[in-house]
């Protein structure tokens, strides 16, 4: 954990000083665990904190896991529940990661650019690593529009029980990420 | 019990049998319906071995307590062997539907826990988070305040207050018929909010504290 914040630190203290840092307070995650015998765990957050250096291509994201907004209360209730989640031991969801080959990547002039990101994400205090495409868009005026979409492993992060056996929610939930960053 | 005795005294207990006997059979229905249940979410290997032999007893000694009732009919008695179980697995589906269907309520129809000022809620939180969190967290909170900031989110927008000193901020995602209203507000507005509190966190990239509201209703 502390060497999320280490990082996560960095990557504020590089944007501040060389002033090429794009940011957002309300980069969107959706997380979909739904399945054939469930359709109902699926959620948004759409006050997700988020960071983007142009220069070297760190990237961070920070999310309020109470913040994801379920349609159902009983779900919402089990996403936040110690046996899940635990948000109120374990309250954010953090990524951590840099974007590849940003040569290719021309913050200057309008375009639209798939580019590989890698990095570490953070639930419940445990650190694995991620890593997709993500789609970067230049639109006029600098500002920077991004999507990216990976899966995790409940199992990785210790999230575990009967509703995930019975295949009632998805051992591999979808987890998309967008975000304008200015 | 009753009915036994009555029926030891000799005297008429068809309508204590067949009560008996009801109640009975929709006891056996609720736990079966249960132990499926169970199943569903991984205990348990199959439904006939998690059903224990009393269970089988209390069936057959239901049907023929029902049977017994010399006072009525065949036909009425074997209306009364399925009305229990009938009754019992149609108010087990009606309340499962209810709570898997249940969506939240507008917002606006919410009674609100608290009523604050946005610059007294995040310095609560800045100065305290977990008293602040403990106090608001899961609450339906009023916020009132000058607008800092919109940032667009998809379709939607957010709305924040912003502590200029410290950075922090207090953001809002408005529910689906709340976005219209919340579309035509500016920065520099004063406006009221009704929200679900979801806390706030100290953030590691903005070096500040952020509180996050969901399913937040223009109040006025």
């Amino acid at each position: 954990m502390k060497k999320v914040f280490l990082i996560l630190s960095l990557v504020t203290v590089s944007a501040s000083v060389f002033a090429q840092v794009k940011k957002t307070s309300s980069a969107t995650v959706s997380f979909d665990a739904t399945t054939p015998k469930d359709a109902l765990p699926k959620a948004d957050n759409k006050t997700v904190v988020g960071e983007l250096n142009t220069r070297n291509g760190q990237i961070g994201f920070e999310a309020t896991v109470k913040n994801f907004a379920f349609t159902n209360e009983m779900i919402q209730d089990h996403f936040n529940g110690e046996k899940w989640l635990n948000s109120a031991k374990f309250p954010t969801f953090t990524f951590v990661g840099k974007l590849s080959d940003l040569s290719k990547v021309k913050f200057d002039k309008p375009g639209t650019y798939t580019v590989p990101v890698s990095g570490e994400l953070t639930v419940k205090d445990v650190t694995k690593p991620v890593s997709t495409n993500a789609t970067i868009e230049v639109v006029a005026g600098g500002a920077i529009k991004t999507s990216a979409s990976f899966t995790i492993k409940l199992a990785d992060y210790g999230i575990t029980g009967a509703p995930i056996d019975a295949g009632k929610i998805a051992t591999e939930p979808k987890i998309t990420v967008s975000a304008e960053l200015k | 019990m009753l009915a036994a005795y009555l029926h030891a005294k000799g005297k008429k207990a068809g309508l204590m049998a067949i009560i008996a006997g009801v109640l009975s059979l929709s006891l056996v229905t609720v736990y079966i319906v249960f132990s499926n249940t169970l199943l569903d979410l991984g205990v348990g290997n199959g439904l006939t071995g998690m059903l224990q032999p009393f269970l089988y007893v209390q069936a057959i000694a239901a049907i023929l307590f029902i049977s017994s009732a010399r006072s009525f009919s065949p036909f009425l008695k074997f209306f009364f062997i399925l009305i229990g179980p009938a009754l019992s697995f149609g108010s087990f589906k009606y309340i499962s539907h209810e709570l898997e269907n249940s969506t939240f309520s507008s917002t606006k129809k919410e009674k609100p826990a608290y009523t604050v000022n946005a610059d007294e809620l995040i310095r609560e939180f800045v100065t305290g988070d977990s008293a602040a969190n403990a106090k608001y967290t899961d609450k339906i909170l009023v916020v009132n305040g000058v607008i800092s900031e919109l940032e667009a989110v998809d379709s939607t927008v957010n709305v924040k207050f912003t502590d200029s000193t410290s950075g922090s901020y207090a953001i809002f995602d408005f529910q689906a018929e709340d976005v219209a209203a919340a579309k035509k507000l500016t920065a520099g507005e004063t406006v009221s909010i009704k929200a679900s509190c979801s806390g706030g966190i100290f953030s590691r990239l903005r070096q500040a504290t952020v509180i996050s509201f969901k399913r937040s209703a223009i109040n006025k």
